[in-house]
C-alpha cells in the first residue's frame, strides 16, 4: 500500500494528473480530486464570469456557485470526456442565466455617461519598468477600452469572444460549451469582432470630441 | 472570393479555423488587398487587447466559501428530503389520529392561505415591482418547525426583457442545472442599483 502511494507521488511529480483523473477520483469519493480542480480553475472561471457579468462581487458569488454545482452534480460528469468544457458549460449557464434574469429587472439608465470611467484609467507601471513604460501605458489603455467595449456588445457575441480570446478554446470546444453549432460559433465570432471594432471606433470619436 | 467574402472569413482565418484551401485563398487575397489586411490587423489587435485585460484572482478565503456553499446545499437537500417525508407521513398520521379520535384534522402543517405564493414564474409590475422568483421549504431551527421561505427581488423602473438576445444560447433546460436560488443581496452597474433583493421568511 505504502509503495503504491509513493509511486503515485512520483508520477505526479513528473507528470501532472489530468483533470479527468482528478474528477474520477472525486467521483470515487476522494475529495482531494475536487480541491485540486478548484485550485486549478477558480481564477479562470472567475475571469470568464467577470467578463460576462462585469461585476466583481457577483462574479465571485457565481464562481463559488459553479464549484458548488461541480461538487453536487459530479455524478453527471462522464469519465473520459474533457472536464474543462463541462466546467465552462456550467459557468456559461450560470452567467447567461444571471444576465437573463438581470434583463428582466433592467433599469432604465438615466445618466448614460460611461465614458467617465474611461478617462479615469489608473495606470500602475511599478512592476513593469523593464519594458517601455509608454508602451505599457498604451497597452493598458487599449485593454481598458476593449474591456468597456465588451460590456456593450450582446452577450451572445461576448461569450464566444471571451472563450476564444481569453480562454483559448477552439471552435469545436466553444460549440460544446455554449451548445450552439460550430457554424454559429464562426459567424458570431466574426460578427462579435466587427461589433467590438465599431463600438471602439465610436468610443474613440466620442472621446476625441470630449477632449 | 471578393473582399466581402474574405471579410466574412477573416475571423476564422486568424483563429486558424479555416480549411487549408480557404486559408490559402485568404492568404493570397491578403497579399494583394491592403484594406482586408488592415481589417485583419484590427481584429488581431482587438484580440491582443482582450488578452491583456487585467486579470482577477479569487480572494484568499475562496475555497472556504465554496465549501460553505457546499455544506449549505447539502443541509438544504437534507431538509427537503425530510420535508418530502413529512408531507407523506404527517397527513397519514393526522388521518390515523383523526380516525382514532373521530375528528378530522389536517391543519397541523397547513400554511395560512395568504402566505401561499406562486413559485418560479416571476411577475413584474411597473410600480410596486415585487416579484417572487423562487420559494422553498426550510426547517427553521429557531422556530423549531418548517417554514416557507420566499426570495423576493424588488426593483424599480423595469423595462421588459428582449427575448431575441438569447435566442439560440441554451440555458438550464438542456443541462438540467437550475438557476441559483438566492441571488446576491445587491449589485450595482454603472453606479446605479439595478436590483435589490432580500429574503423573507413567510410562515
Ligand atoms: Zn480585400
Amino acid at each position: 500500500m505504502t509503495e503504491n502511494y509513493s509511486s503515485e507521488q512520483e508520477t505526479e511529480r513528473t507528470m501532472p494528473i489530468s483533470d479527468d483523473d482528478l474528477m474520477c477520483r472525486f467521483q470515487k469519493g476522494d475529495e482531494s480530486g475536487f480541491r485540486r480542480l478548484l485550485e486549478r480553475y477558480q481564477d479562470r472561471i472567475l475571469n470568464y464570469i467577470y467578463r460576462m457579468v462585469s461585476d466583481r462581487h457577483l462574479a465571485e458569488d457565481l464562481t463559488q456557485e459553479v464549484f458548488v454545482r461541480v461538487y453536487v452534480h459530479a455524478g453527471r460528469y462522464h469519465p473520459g470526456s474533457s472536464f474543462a468544457p463541462w466546467l465552462y458549460r456550467i459557468a456559461s449557464n450560470m452567467a447567461i442565466n444571471e444576465l437573463r434574469r438581470r434583463k428582466r429587472w433592467r433599469f432604465v439608465t438615466i445618466n448614460n455617461n460611461p465614458s467617465e470611467s474611461d478617462r479615469n484609467v489608473v495606470v500602475d507601471i511599478k512592476d513593469e519598468d523593464s519594458v517601455d513604460p509608454e508602451q505599457v501605458v498604451q497597452q493598458k489603455e487599449a485593454s481598458e477600452e476593449v474591456s468597456e467595449a465588451l460590456k456593450k456588445i450582446p452577450d451572445k457575441y461576448r461569450a464566444p469572444l471571451i472563450l476564444r480570446e481569453l480562454e483559448g478554446y477552439d471552435y469545436e470546444e466553444i460549440s460544446q460549451i455554449l451548445d450552439i453549432p460550430r457554424g454559429t460559433v464562426k459567424s458570431r465570432l466574426n460578427r462579435g469582432r466587427a461589433l467590438l471594432e465599431t463600438v471602439l471606433k465610436r468610443a474613440r470619436s466620442v472621446n476625441a470630441v470630449a477632449f | 472570393m471578393n473582399c466581402h467574402q474574405i471579410n466574412e472569413n477573416l475571423s476564422a482565418f486568424i483563429d486558424n479555423e479555416l480549411s487549408s484551401d480557404d486559408t490559402n485563398i485568404v492568404k493570397a487575397h491578403l497579399i494583394r488587398c491592403s484594406s482586408c489586411r488592415q481589417q485583419r490587423d484590427k481584429m488581431e489587435e482587438i484580440g491582443r487587447n482582450i488578452r491583456y485585460m487585467a486579470p482577477l484572482t479569487t480572494p484568499a478565503d475562496f475555497e472556504f466559501r465554496v465549501f460553505a456553499g457546499i455544506r449549505k446545499h447539502e443541509a438544504r437537500r437534507t431538509n427537503r428530503f425530510f420535508w418530502r417525508w413529512q408531507t407523506i407521513l404527517l397527513p397519514a398520521a393526522c388521518l390515523i389520529v383523526g380516525i382514532l379520535l373521530g375528528v378530522t384534522s389536517n391543519s397541523v402543517f397547513n400554511f395560512p392561505e395568504s402566505s401561499l405564493l406562486t413559485s418560479s414564474e416571476s411577475t413584474v409590475e411597473s410600480d410596486s415591482l415585487v416579484a417572487v422568483s423562487d420559494q422553498e421549504i426550510l426547517y427553521d431551527y429557531h422556530l423549531g418547525r418548517f417554514a416557507r421561505r420566499a426570495i423576493i427581488p424588488v426593483a424599480v423602473d423595469v423595462i421588459p426583457e428582449s427575448p431575441d438576445v438569447f435566442d439560440s444560447l441554451s440555458f438550464d433546460e438542456q443541462s438540467g442545472f437550475d438557476s441559483g436560488i438566492s441571488p446576491p443581496p445587491q449589485y450595482v452597474l454603472d453606479n446605479i442599483p439595478m436590483r435589490v433583493s432580500y429574503e423573507r421568511t413567510i410562515y
